[in-house]
């Protein structure tokens, strides 16, 4: 897996991850350490632009929903109870972490997981950005 | 007529790739569609990656992995060692509850069932396990 990272401009500035190749058992952890790398030098919001991925794993779900409780815990003054209510309600979707692109099977594991209930997912990389 | 193949490798993560690429090739040989392919790759991962990880638990251990090709359903096999358990007892997981606070081998397991048509379980005559995942082809 490669991670290829570019920086847009939209009404904040978003860091998009263009990932290439697969998110699973043998790469989950090198896809958490560059996404904590990325958060811990300044990003709070994040494209992950799947277009390129043609497999996510369990391991991989679990590696973006890590990254999708860093970026929640670094943003100040959200009411956690008020959060965590919505969240299970399916009302609330993460300002700071969106896909894009990802291919027909990719989606569906996204849905199998429930992923889609909490991170918004965009067919075109210009209006994710513009999304956040 | 019945085709079937089969590998053995060290229970190991990275050798995951390498029992994907054989699904992915045999299953292609033997005539399945790309599409029961692909799920059928979602599955056999995930499957196999709860025996390396929660079934031989870093110990030395073997995978045996069979696929083949019966009456339009391919089926694979994947053959341990490990302890005795069996994954289709596992139940679905709560997806409303946040992903930290769900069980991985209940996500991975949840996937490999979506992915396929059946699951099954069996214990062998010589004491491993066998689960059997079989998926439809031109579907």
């Amino acid at each position: 897996m490669e991670i290829i990272m570019s920086q847009r401009q939209g009404r904040v500035p978003v860091t998009v991850f263009h990932v290439k190749g697969d998110i699973n058992t043998e790469t989950y952890e090198q896809f958490q350490a560059q996404a904590q790398q990325a958060i811990q030098a300044g990003t709070r919001y994040l494209a992950l632009d799947l277009a390129e991925v043609s497999y996510v794993s369990s391991y991989g779900i679990r590696a973006i929903s890590q990254v999708f409780t860093w970026l929640r815990d670094t943003s100040q003054g959200e009411d956690a109870q008020a959060l965590d209510r919505d969240l299970k309600d399916g009302k609330w979707k993460s300002p700071h972490l969106k896909l894009v692109n990802p291919s027909s099977q990719v989606r569906r594991v996204l849905t199998t997981t429930g992923v889609d209930m909490f991170l918004e997912i965009h067919d075109d990389l210009q209006r994710a950005v513009a999304s956040f | 007529m019945d085709m079937t193949s089969r590998l053995r490798v060290p229970a190991e993560l990275q050798n995951l790739g390498v029992i994907r690429r054989f699904v992915q090739e045999t299953a292609i040989a033997q005539g399945s569609d790309r599409q029961a392919v692909a799920d059928m790759l979602q599955a056999v991962e995930e499957a196999a990656a709860n025996i390396v990880v929660h079934g031989y638990c870093g110990q030395p251990g073997d995978i045996e992995v069979e696929v083949s090709l019966e009456k339009a359903v391919l089926a694979v096999r994947l053959r341990d060692r490990a302890t005795l358990f069996d994954p289709t007892s596992v139940p679905p997981p709560d997806l409303a509850l946040p992903l930290e606070e769900r069980r991985l081998g209940g996500l991975g397991i949840h996937l490999a069932r979506h992915f396929t048509d059946s699951m099954t379980y069996r214990v062998t005559d010589d004491g491993r396990n066998e689960l059997t995942l079989r998926r439809k082809i031109g579907s």
